[in-house]
């Protein structure tokens, strides 16, 4: 097509209208203009708010003080630096990113191992499993919450069959509120992890274990030396995934607690939203976000990384 | 190393019998092929033998050990796998070494015992690469390597050349022979391709539809296939299967082909042929022989397609309507179209009942 109108109109391919026609139709052009509209729609939702945050937390927006607005610099970057409340929040952050991690990635590789080989109700099995995911997470913890509850929650009520335990308030203690959260969560984000461990599970060739078998390896030397290996990427890729996930939660927390007992469950994210909405204090709540954020940023950076690797067919069953 | 025994195996998947009550004896240092086409299980029955499938029914003993119904792990044998199931996350020393490492050997020794199977196998420059890193051939033999370091009691091996190109496939059946000659293992080998059967093998075991149909030397197969199904299983090209009437002349006794009523082909006598009793007559492609003079019985035949390979022609004439495949060595082939005398070797001959079973010749010609 190109050809014909060049030699129709009868100019040179190379002179400038050809060059500028060849580049948005053959050159990078094109695809910079197929992805122009939804690099402006991301521009606008994602892009225009982070450079909002960025210019507030510069500001000084407190509603409680309307009158003291204005420009303050770096005054909320050091305030944070000195603020142990907010290295606090990290600290529960990481704990919470840590144990839903840990949960999410054992309990789904379990469920995993346990179903990828049923074949009898195989699609019922499966949907036990990912059922939780089906269920939004405000949902979830308004569930949890009763199940929880110190009075009448099916939890205690199972734990008054066991001996030497009682019952216990577990959202309101603040020893056990971060731990009970953590439950939740996993409850809720671990089908995840389990649709990434049973499509690694299949893609692991059976062949594998049938010559372990013949080496002589038993069940757990399978697992160790042909299962873990071959899913090894699979297991850094939902872990930086949960990760993710885990650092930014938010509903099931200020659902549940709303960052109490006395900040015990305080979250990054939980704290940004009570200074933002309780303190009413913006500026100081957008530093808290671009903290969050530059956290979210490693963590992609790792998974980045972790992806490339695989892409280069250094990974197992990816 | 040990011998292996098959006594009345079964295997069944639902109301599907796979393996009708096989019995097959292979003896201690002995090369045994199991060859057949798609689906007459042999590979299932390599697999029994290895724990991997289990039997439904009989026994299978390997040296003075019933090891029917015992884990793989407890049989002491090795596989080389078609697809060489090489753990792809480890190097080939590793690869090589995972048995004696299940086994609980140390580190020192293990690390001895690869470098001595990987010598064996001219690895020593590849143990440190990964399984990704190798050619087919390389990989075939890291899996052999994996089978041979362990000194199992019988290697089995599952079309392990099958994925491999022809000429590495000449090669590494080469090495597979010497191999075993230099180990002097029970060794059990599973494929489909006659040739490798043939040039393998201490005996064959043919099989179809989960029987065994014959086991003998390779010369006895070639040479005296008990059935019509053995006989153009093995050989290449396929031998010529004429089915027809026998009938008796004054030059002693000749076949009537059906696929051309016209014709008279010369029958070896001192055979009992009931009269007129259907037969089928083989003739090997190397045992017809092309003239210039039409033959004493006159067969002439048009030469219709013909297949050089440099040394050797397959040519196939047409006797109207009977084609039939000669081996031509070293000649120039003819030409398409070109009428030819045959003349077919009368001591060469098989000859099958209606059954396909061969008939015995009860005396000498």
């Amino acid at each position: 097509m190109t050809t014909l109108s060049h030699s129709q109109d009868g100019k040179r391919p190379g002179n400038p209208p050809g060059r500028l026609r060849r580049f948005m139709t053959e050159g990078p052009g094109f695809a910079v203009l197929m992805l122009l509209p939804a690099l402006l729609v991301l521009g606008f939702v994602i892009g225009l708010p982070m450079i909002k945050a960025v210019i507030l937390s510069f500001d000084t927006i407190t509603l409680r003080r309307p009158a003291a607005a204005g420009t303050i610099g770096l005054h909320n970057y050091s305030r944070l630096l000195s603020d142990p409340d907010a290295w606090g929040a990290v600290l529960r952050s990481a704990l919470y990113m840590l144990g839903t991690v840990a949960g999410s990635v054992s309990l789904a590789l379990g469920a995993a191992l346990l179903t990828h080989r049923v074949i009898r109700l195989r699609a019922l099995a499966r949907l036990t499993f990912l059922l939780p995911w089906t269920v939004p997470a405000v949902v979830t913890a308004l569930v949890w919450g009763v199940m929880y509850d110190g009075n009448f929650g099916v939890i205690n009520r199972l734990l008054d069959v066991v001996p030497f335990v009682s019952g216990h308030d577990w959202l309101i203690d603040r020893q056990t509120a971060l731990f009970a959260l953590i439950i939740a969560q996993v409850w809720n984000e671990f089908p995840v992890a389990y649709i990434f461990f049973l499509a690694g599970l299949h893609s692991i060739p059976e062949e594998l274990y049938e010559a372990a078998k013949i080496d002589r390896a038993g069940a757990f030397a399978q697992f160790r030396f042909i299962t873990l290996p071959q899913l090894r990427y699979i297991i850094a890729v939902i872990v930086i995934l949960l990760m993710i996930l885990g650092f930014k939660a938010f509903p099931i927390i200020f659902i549940l607690t709303g960052g109490g007992p006395a900040g015990a469950t305080e979250t990054l994210t939980v704290l940004t939203y009570n200074t933002a909405f309780r303190s009413l204090d913006f500026s100081y709540s957008a530093t808290l976000g671009i903290l969050a954020v530059l956290v979210s940023l490693v963590l992609v950076l790792g998974y980045l990384r972790v992806m490339a690797r695989a892409d280069t067919g250094k990974g197992g069953a990816v | 190393m040990a011998d292996v025994a098959f006594r009345g195996v079964e295997k069944t998947f639902g109301n599907l019998t796979v393996i009708h009550g096989v019995n097959i004896d292979i003896a201690d240092g002995e090369l045994v092929v199991f060859v057949g086409p798609s689906g007459c299980g042999k590979s299932t029955l390599l697999r029994m033998l290895a724990g991997l499938e289990e039997s439904t029914g009989g026994n299978i003993t390997i040296g003075d050990d019933v090891v029917t119904g015992l884990p793989p792990k407890d049989r002491d044998i090795a596989m080389v796998f078609q697809n060489y199931a090489l753990y792809p996350h480890m190097t080939v020393a590793e690869n090589i070494g995972f048995p004696l490492r299940m086994q609980g050997m140390s580190s020192g020794e293990r690390r001895e015992r690869v470098t001595e199977a990987a010598g064996l196998l001219g690895l020593e420059t590849y143990l440190e690469r990964y399984p990704r890193e190798l050619s087919g051939g390389q990989r075939q033999r890291v899996a052999v390597g994996r089978a041979i370091v362990r000194k199992p009691r019988a290697f089995l091996f599952d079309e392990p050349l099958s994925n491999l190109d022809a000429a590495l496939r000449v090669q590494m059946r080469k090495e597979v022979k010497l191999l075993h000659r230099r180990l002097g293992a029970t060794m059990i080998f599973v494929t489909h391709d006659q040739v490798e059967a043939m040039t393998l093998a201490d005996r064959i075991v043919v099989l179809r539809d989960g029987r065994v149909e014959q086991t003998g030397t390779p010369e006895d197969i070639y040479k005296r296939p008990a059935n019509s199904f053995v006989a153009s299983f093995i050989g290449s090209p396929p031998i010529n299967l004429v089915e027809g009437a026998v009938h008796t002349g004054p030059t002693g006794p000749y076949l009537v082909p059906r696929a051309n009523p016209e014709i008279a082909i010369q029958l070896p006598s001192g055979l009992d042929y009931a009269p007129a009793q259907e037969i089928t007559l083989g003739v090997r492609p190397e045992h017809l022989t092309l003239r210039n003079k039409t033959g004493e019985l006159g067969l002439e035949g048009k030469v219709v397609f013909c297949e050089n390979s440099g040394q050797e022609s397959a040519v196939t004439l047409d006797l109207g309507g009977l084609q039939l495949i000669a081996s031509l060595w070293g000649d120039d082939p003819p030409t398409i179209g070109h009428r030819t005398g045959l003349e077919i070797q009368t001591a060469n001959m098989l000859l099958f009942d209606a059954a396909g079973q061969r008939i015995e010749p009860k005396a000498t010609m």
